[in-house]
Formats: structure tokens, sequence, C-alpha cells
């Protein structure tokens, strides 16, 4: 006990100041407003942080993953989509070539299948997805490439790609659509360029 | 009871929140709409489509404003759809609004096949009418109206019905007792092991994930139920099969979507049997035998 006691903030030979209602408060919770202003800074530093964090997330996925924002905004009447003159008509549904060499898939997802059920395109060719929804929101999600979009009823989603490599790939409905919601998938087949029947006309669907 | 008032440029506090929410608003912004756009231009899974360039190009894609639109420009094939019925309001409240009196007077034409009040007669193949959802009779007449399901007496008596005598012959028949279940006639299906008729209920009420066939009993009941989907209680089950098998090799593709095509095509002629059979007997999930 030779240590000198450390003088309180609060001794009482502490020289009179006028107090104000914030100290008056602090002298009641007897926590020194220097402190609270250290404190209250830190945590302005860990907001600052978790937006950092996220802001990085969002630019990682941006540039390393090719997340974007994925299509213009462009609206179609779900009743009326499965008619003759809407693009989305049961016939003109599935892969077609581009007089450009793009091909375009059309997909209608409706609870609880994708239709069609079989995507066929070609290996190294720029694809469009367009996609749009019968009923309830459904999801396009494509494993192993960046494909992945929402499909809202009344909207058509756009997205381009380029598969880089053959084989199946699992394209679930990550959207919880409804009860039967796990039985909904479709099958996205990459084929060699070979493989894919070329159609300069357009005018067939595969 | 502070220094300075609430929103006061003199409250330290107050004014570096908001400078510092601003600027993470701009910074947000800049990078999200100017920033990223531009950087995606690059290729990251195999090279991307060239995109139009400059900043406000960038920024318009950044709200989802891409001028993508011009895909749709392609030759088409020739149209072929599943039927014209549009599920809008007014087609609805159509289909809701028939008259039960005029309609019992309308199905003096149907007795012959369909029975006496809807309730089938020997036929396995002739479809009971009796507590048929509304929609389901509608629907199907316009179809047999429109050709787009063939079946050739069914095409010539709907040809002969206004939509409002479909509307009131569908009230009529909805309003009918529920058709007792009739097994073993002649033409019927044979009866079915254990184990087919517990893979039939696994169909039922679980789907097959793997075939991607979703739940019958969601689309129609008891789980949930689809637009114009019909209840199979009560059904001959051999009419039910001889429509599995029709959905599976497009004979009948009145379906909108594909909804039943694409979960037809799926199944084997054995499990059609069982699926016949199971829903016309309308078990739930846990008093099946
Ligand atoms: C000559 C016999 C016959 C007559 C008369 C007849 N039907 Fe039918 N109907 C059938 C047959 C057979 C089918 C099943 C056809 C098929 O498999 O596509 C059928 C199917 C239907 C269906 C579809 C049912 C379902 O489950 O999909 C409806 C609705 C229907 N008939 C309503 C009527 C109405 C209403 C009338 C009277 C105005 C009528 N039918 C008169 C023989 C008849
Ligand atoms: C996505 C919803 C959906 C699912 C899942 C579904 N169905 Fe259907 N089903 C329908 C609709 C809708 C119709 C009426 C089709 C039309 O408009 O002609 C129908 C019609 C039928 C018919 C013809 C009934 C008649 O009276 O003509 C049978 C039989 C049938 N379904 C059996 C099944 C079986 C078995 C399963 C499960 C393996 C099943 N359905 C799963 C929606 C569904
Ligand atoms: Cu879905």
């Amino acid at each position: 006990m030779n240590n000198p006691p450390s003088p309180s903030p609060h001794a009482p030979d502490d020289p009179p100041r006028s107090a104000t209602p914030g100290e008056a408060a602090d002298k009641e919770l007897g926590i020194p407003e220097a402190v609270i202003v250290r404190e209250e800074n830190r945590w302005v530093l860990v907001v600052v942080g978790v937006f950092l964090t996220i802001l990085a997330t969002i630019v990682f996925s941006a540039v390393h993953i090719g997340a974007e924002p994925p299509s213009n905004v462009e609206t179609i009447n779900p009743v009326s989509a499965n008619q003759p003159g809407s693009e989305f008509v049961e016939s003109n549904l599935g892969s077609g070539m581009q007089a450009d060499g793009t091909v375009v898939v059309r997909v209608l997802a409706q609870q609880y299948a994708f239709v069609p059920s079989v995507i066929t395109v070609p290996v190294d060719t720029p694809v469009v997805f367009r996609a749009t929804s019968a009923d309830v929101v459904h999801g396009l999600l494509i494993m192993g490439t960046n494909v992945n979009t929402m499909i809202v009823p009344g909207y058509v989603a756009t997205l381009r790609t380029r598969f880089a490599k053959t084989g199946d790939f699992l394209m679930p409905c990550h959207e919880f659509c409804g009860p039967s919601h796990h039985d909904m998938w479709a099958r996205v087949r990459v084929v060699p360029k070979a493989e894919f029947p070329f159609d300069p006309s357009g005018e067939r669907r595969f | 009871m502070r220094r300075h008032g609430l929103f006061s440029i003199h409250n330290p506090w107050k004014f570096w929140g908001a400078v510092l929410v601003a600027s993470m608003l701009v910074m947000g912004i800049a990078i999200g709409f100017l920033w990223l756009p531009q950087v995606q231009e690059r290729p990251v899974f195999g090279d991307r489509l060239k995109k139009p360039g400059g900043w406000f190009a960038s920024f318009c894609r950044g709200l989802g404003w891409t001028g993508d639109a011009q895909a749709t420009a392609t030759a088409a094939p020739p149209a072929r759809w599943a039927s014209d019925m549009q599920w809008t309001p007014d087609t609805v409240h159509l289909a809701l609004s028939g008259d039960r009196a005029r309609g019992e007077f309308v199905a003096l034409n149907c007795t012959a096949c369909h029975g006496e009040k809807g309730q089938g007669g020997q036929q396995t193949w002739i479809p009971k009418l009796a507590r048929m959802d509304r929609l389901v009779i509608y629907k199907q007449l316009a179809d047999y109206r429109s050709g787009h399901r063939q079946w050739g007496v069914m095409n010539a008596v709907a040809m002969a019905l206004s939509e409002q005598d479909s509307a009131d012959v569908a009230a009529y028949f909805n309003s009918q007792a529920q058709p007792p279940l009739q097994l073993g006639q002649e033409g019927s299906n044979p009866p079915l092991t254990d184990a087919r008729f517990k893979d039939a209920q696994k169909l039922v009420y679980n789907g097959d994930p793997l075939r991607h066939v979703a739940a019958c009993a969601t689309c129609h009941g008891p789980s949930a139920r689809m637009t114009a989907a019909p209840d199979l209680q009560g059904q001959h089950p051999a009419y039910l099969t001889r429509q599995l098998g029709d959905f599976a090799q497009g004979h009948r593709a009145n379906d909108l979507h594909l909804q039943m095509r694409a979960i037809a095509s799926q199944l084997s002629p054995d499990e059609m049997n069982a699926l016949g059979l199971f829903l016309a007997q309308g078990k739930g999930p846990r008093d099946a035998r």
C-alpha cells in the first residue's frame, strides 16, 4: 500500500465547473464524457467497417463472380404469355439461333416446372436467356456459372452468358414458389458446337 | 436537454453523422452505377458480349436499363399453343357465374354418357362430372369447342354450347353429390400390390425430385390447388390412367404450359395405373392402406 491512491475524477477537490446537463448525467452514471466519446467513436468505426465489408463483398462478387444487375425492365402480361403473338407461346420456347450467331433461350417458369425441362445450347457461343413466369416468383440459377436471376411474373428477365465447357448443368428453382418447389428444376445441356443443329433461318427450337 | 438543437450543424455528432451517411451513399452510387458497370465489360466467365460504352450507358445498366430487348426480334416457328383459355378476372367471373337451374336443362344432353347427375356409368372411359370444379368443366368445354382437346363426340357437343351454357352446366354438375368410387368394373385398373400403392402415395404427396415430377397433391388437392386442376377423387381410375397416357404421348395437349405433359412423360405405365387408382380413392397421406 505504498502507492498513492490514483486521483479519482470525482475527487472532492475537483475545481467546481458549471455543469452542463450532459455532464450532470455523466456524473450520475459515474462515466466521464471523454470515455463515452471514445466508445461512440469506436462504434462508428464498427458500423463503417460493416458497411465497407458489405461493399467489398458486392465489388468482389461483381468483379470475380460476374454478378450484375441482370436485365432491362421489360413487362409482359403473365395471363396471355402463352398465347400466340407472345414470344413465350409454347412452340417458341427453348433455344433458337439468331442470324448473328447468338443463341436465344426462352424459358417459361411456372409452379412447378421450367418449360422446356431440358435446355440445349452450344458451347463457346453467346447465349441470351429470356425468362418469364406464369404465376409466382421463381428463380433461375445454373450451377457452376454466373447465370442467376429471379423470374418475376409480369417481367421478362434477360441474361447474357457464354458456356465455357460442355456437360450437363443443374438449373434448380432457387426461389421458394410453393409446396412442390423442391421438385422444380431443369437441365442445361451444353453440347459441342457441331452437335447443335445450326439453323440460319432461326425458325427451329431445340 | 442538449447543448444544441437536434438538427443544429453545431452539434458535431449530428453533423459528422450526416457527412458519414452521405459519403457512404455517394460512394455506393459511384461504385454501383459508374465503376462496376464499366469493369464488367471485361471477361469473367469466357468473354462477354460487348456492351455499349460511355458512362451514361453504364449508369443506365446499373439501374437495369440495358436495351437488351432487341433479342426478341427473331424468326419464330409457326405458333402452337395448348389452349385459348386465359384466366383473366372477367373469364373467371363468367365461368363462376353459371345458373344451376338452366344448367340442369343443358345437362339433359350429357346424361346419356356422363350418367344421371354426372354420377358416371359403367363405361370407365367416360369421366364423371359430379362435384367437378366449375373452372375445370368450363375450360375443358372451351378446349373441346376450339379443338385444343380432341374427342369426336365431345367436340360436337361442346360446339353446340355457348360460353354461358358452359358456365351454367358447370354450375349444375358442380352442385351434385360426390360420386361413389367404383372399382373392379370391366376395363378398370387391376388391383395394386402394397408396394405399388406406396409408390403412388409417394408420388402424390412428395413427387419425385430426381425426375422433376411435382407432387400431384400440390395441384389437385388436398395440399394446394392450381387453377382449373380437377379434383380426382371418385373419378374412374381407368379414365385417369388413360388421360395420363394421353398426356405422356401428347394425344392430349390442352394443359397450359405443359403442366401435365411434363409430368406424365416421366411416369411409367405401371405408375400411371397405380396413380389412377390411388387418386380416385382420394386417400389422405395417413389413411392410405
Ligand atoms: C357421346 C357421349 C358423350 C356425351 C353426350 C357428352 N360427353 Fe362429355 N365426355 C365424353 C367422353 C368420352 C369424355 C372423355 C373424352 C376424352 O378422353 O377426352 C368426355 C369428357 C367431358 C369433359 C372433360 C372431363 C374431364 O375430366 O376432363 C367434360 C367437362 C364433359 N365431357 C362435359 C360434357 C357435357 C357438359 C356434356 C353435355 C352438354 C357432355 N359432356 C356430353 C362423352 C360424352
Ligand atoms: C402443376 C400442377 C399439377 C401437378 C403437380 C399435377 N397436375 Fe394433374 N393436372 C393439372 C391441371 C392444371 C390439369 C388440367 C389440365 C387441363 O387444363 O386440361 C390436370 C389434369 C390431370 C388429369 C386429367 C384429369 C381429367 O379429369 O381430365 C389427370 C389424370 C392428372 N392431372 C393426374 C395427375 C397426377 C397423377 C399427378 C402427379 C403425378 C398430377 N396430375 C400432378 C395440374 C397438375
Ligand atoms: Cu419455382
